[in-house]
């Protein structure tokens, strides 16, 4: 159960990594392809908090443009 | 004969009273740069002709009853990516090489250069400022001149080991992260991270739009204030400078801290810290009577904001490079742009919704303090190919953990000077402290007590005292 769960997260991550190179127009070897997987991991683990915090509904993005 | 140690106001003093000229100074400081930079390869390109003309028009102006401003004769050197006419702004990139010579000098370089400063070269970095280390592949690392093992931070590396090597008494780098904070406090010298959009970034490479701030090292604080005084200013082509007059700090150094209220977080700013960095975050608590205060539990959120919107908008800054030229992005860098390709909308929104929020929670923390210390690194400098620091007996991930005290505080765009204190065991330590937006002159007159005191101490790296 959790072989097989742990094997959907990461086919998701595959999928949804290559899926957006290819969106960006980034084509990269395979190497590069499990390199960008990696950081992304790492992103995703410094930005778990971020997206785990509550805040206040209602509230403007920061850089509100002003003409 | 220049000491190699001699701060610019120092040599500004001298060039005005015509104890010494300034083509004398700029010619031994290229002989100095010459000599000693191969040690710990701090620039990148040596400015000569450059210099040469413009100490030959300092030198003029005195000679004609002009006064050729306040830091007149002064050397003074750049990170590679401000715009310095007739050069190319490489931003640690080779694709950035193959660039035109820039046209114009960045507003901050012009500003330097006309106020009688010298410009004598570019200095290495962090390709696109994108780390902390200044382990650039292509135009080499920079070395710490405390130890050459060590690496001098990043991504200003190049500025801070030239301040530190006392090749020159004043450099300029840039802070998106903690790029002036984390090489100010590795190299022992004194660092400005003024208020967001006080300074002109016009002319200069941006790394992240809405993070990046420009900003002087030097080795004493009234050095960091006189280059700070005539940077400032209202720049029409650049949109985030804020409009707004000079508001010279200089003459405010010597006000002390009489009626300052400071304060220290604890929490997470005093977890994760080894001993001699937590030993220089007590010995600058204590000679400033700082207040235990708490804020809230949200600085590793604070932390992700940060790196989400340091994520995209830097990609945004190289997508065409990226997907152009992938290889010759160095190999530490390509795939942290590459990842900034992969986050999705409501993430960067969610941060940016997130860097409101925390900025209004600071504005509460701001009301009853003037001014804050934080650490800078939870540890000395490391070592080049050193992964893991040991803090309290347990191993910590190098590449995890330099960034937690100068990243969170990225994403308020507060003042922020760093204050260099020795340690008896290893390089220096640097302290952070934070004021209020555009109260420059509070956190500066705080620097200015603590060097009083000699609790702030710097000076030319040892081995480079001759």
């Amino acid at each position: 159960m959790s072989d097989d769960h742990e094997q959907t997260a990461e086919t998701r991550l595959d999928a949804y990594v290559r899926e957006a190179l290819r969106l960006n127009g980034l084509d990269l070897s395979e190497a590069s392809v499990a390199s960008t997987k990696v950081e992304f991991q790492r992103v995703q683990d410094i930005v778990e908090p971020l997206l785990r915090f509550d805040l206040p509904d209602r509230l403007d993005l920061a850089p509100v443009y002003r003409p | 004969m220049i000491p190699a140690g001699l701060n610019a106001t120092e040599i500004a003093r001298r060039v005005k009273s015509g104890e010494a000229n300034a083509s004398d100074i700029a010619d031994a400081t290229i002989e100095r740069i010459s000599a000693l930079n191969p040690r710990i390869n701090a620039f990148t390109e040596i400015t000569e002709t450059l210099a040469r003309q413009a100490a030959g028009r300092v030198d003029a102006r005195l000679d004609s009853g002009d006064d050729p401003g306040p830091l007149a004769g002064v050397p003074f050197a750049v990170k590679d990516l401000f715009d310095v006419a007739g050069i190319v702004t490489r931003n640690g990139s080779p694709i950035h090489a193959e660039r035109d010579p820039a046209k114009r000098n960045a507003t901050v370089v012009e500003r330097l250069i006309g106020a009688g400063a010298i410009p004598v070269g570019v200095l290495n970095m962090e390709q696109y400022a994108y780390g902390f280390l200044t382990n650039n592949e292509h135009f080499g690392r920079t070395l710490n001149p405390h130890d050459l093992k060590r690496t001098p931070g990043g991504s200003s590396g190049g500025s801070a080991a030239a301040v530190a090597a006392g090749l020159v008494p004043l450099a300029l780098g840039s802070d998106t992260n903690g790029s002036i904070r984390v090489p100010a406090a590795f190299c022992g010298i004194f660092g400005l991270k003024p208020t967001f959009g006080r300074l002109s970034r016009a002319g200069t490479v941006l790394f992240v739009s809405s993070l990046d701030h420009v900003g002087p090292f030097a080795r004493s604080v009234a050095d960091l204030a006189a280059a700070y005084d005539v940077m400032q200013g209202p720049d029409p082509v650049d949109p985030i400078c804020l409009g707004l007059d000079p508001d010279p700090v200089s003459s405010r150094l010597e006000d002390g801290i009489e009626g300052l209220r400071i304060g220290i977080p604890g929490g997470y700013f005093s977890r994760l810290l080894d001993g001699p960095c937590r030993a220089s975050v007590a010995a600058v608590s204590e000679a400033l009577g700082a207040e235990m205060m708490e804020l809230p539990d949200c600085m590793d959120a604070a932390r992700g904001a940060a790196f989400v919107i340091t994520s995209v908008e830097a990609m945004n800054e190289r997508a065409r490079d990226l997907r152009t030229r992938f290889p010759e992005f160095d190999s530490q860098v390509r795939y942290r742009f590459v990842a900034g390709s992969l986050i999705p909308g409501p993430w960067y929104a969610k941060a940016q919704q997130f860097r409101r929020w925390f900025t209004d929670q600071a504005r509460q923390w701001f009301a009853d303090f003037d001014v804050m210390v934080f650490p800078v690194a939870p540890f000395q400098a490391p070592e080049f190919g050193q992964s893991e620091a040991d803090i309290d007996g347990a191993k910590v991930q190098i590449g995890l953990t330099l960034g937690r005290f100068v990243q969170p505080l990225a994403l308020l765009g507060y003042p922020t000077a760093v204050v260099p204190i020795p340690s008896t065991t290893g390089p220096p330590t640097g302290v952070q402290l934070i004021g209020r937006p555009l109260e420059e002159d509070i956190v500066l007159r705080a620097a200015a007590h603590l060097e009083r005191g000699g609790i702030a101490q710097s000076s030319v790296a040892s081995s480079f005292m001759s």
